[in-house]
């Protein structure tokens, strides 16, 4: 008798086992499914701001430390006598006297 | 009844729209392509029709991202084919096979194993069907999904990178190592002791 690859021969011989057949739908099972199936949600304004709402607070903290950091480097010229003058128009009348 | 492709196509894009019949109609038109799958793929103690179930859920919850690119049968297919390997992936633990292991059917199986059989009986390829199942049950899940498709089910390397997105290389690694390890597991059982 001529020897085969065991392996081989198993699968040759499983192949040719009977395999359940019946693929009909369950009765009722294709109701159940269009059922129960998830349906879109109509589209909502609070969802659109719930999800751009991270985006915004990300975005205004980077600008918050951007003018911080810009604050920080330019501290010279930012002197407190120019503040005075930019903020009281009366300097300017009086001349600081 | 199965649906010829363009009828699917028709009914999926009513179903898209909302349409409750044509939601029902279009799980009948797909229900034989998914059983086949699941009952080929069927992890242990998972009941057929949850995972069946699932995987049509999975099909309406993705309804819109089907592309129209290929045919809905083998879309649905892939979604099958991937929970199936999830569910295998799930469970952790994998069944070692021995030699005591087996009933008495399937230890006549692998002692004649090796010599040529013209016309195996239908119970011998039932029990032989039996054995590779517990065989496979031994394997890695990727492995074993390879296996079984390539083997079992006899399908090309081309058709199984379709069902899984795999590469074809990936896929022919996988099947050398599992066929390598089952080859290995049966000739220890046929050797005398």
């Amino acid at each position: 008798m001529r020897k085969q690859d065991p392996y081989q021969h198993l699968l040759a011989r499983a192949r040719r086992a009977p395999q359940k057949q019946d693929t009909t739908t369950p009765l009722g099972f294709a109701t159940r499914m269009a059922a129960l199936r998830p349906r879109p949600e109509p589209w909502n304004p609070l969802e659109l701001w719930a999800a751009l709402m991270p985006k915004a607070l990300g975005i205004t903290a980077l600008a918050c430390l951007l003018a911080l950091v810009f604050c920080r480097e330019n501290r010279p010229l930012l002197q407190e006598e120019t503040l005075f003058v930019l903020a009281d128009p009366t300097f300017l009348i009086t001349g600081g006297f | 009844m199965e649906l010829l492709e363009p009828d699917v196509q028709q009914l999926w894009q009513e179903a898209a729209t909302g349409d409750d019949p044509a939601c029902r109609r279009l799980v009948e038109a797909l229900y034989p392509v998914v059983i086949r799958i699941v009952r080929s793929h069927l992890p242990r103690r998972v009941a057929e029709e949850d995972l069946t179930q699932e995987i049509f859920m999975k099909m309406f919850a993705r309804l819109h991202q089907y592309r129209g690119d290929r045919p809905v049968s083998h879309w649905v297919s892939r979604i099958a084919v991937t929970t199936c390997l999830d569910h295998l992936r799930a469970q952790k633990r994998r069944p070692e096979l021995r030699w005591a292991d087996l009933n008495e059917d399937e230890a006549a199986v692998v002692e004649n194993l090796g010599t040529v059989d013209p016309s195996p009986s239908a119970q011998d390829a039932l029990h032989s069907r039996e054995l590779v199942q517990k065989l496979l049950e031994t394997l890695r899940p990727d492995d074993r999904l390879v296996l079984r498709l390539l083997d079992l089910e006899e399908k090309s390397v081309a058709e199984i990178k379709v069902l899984t997105g795999w590469s074809a290389s990936l896929i022919k690694i996988r099947a050398f190592r599992a066929r390598r390890k089952l080859r290995k597991t049966l000739e220890h059982w046929k050797e005398p002791t």
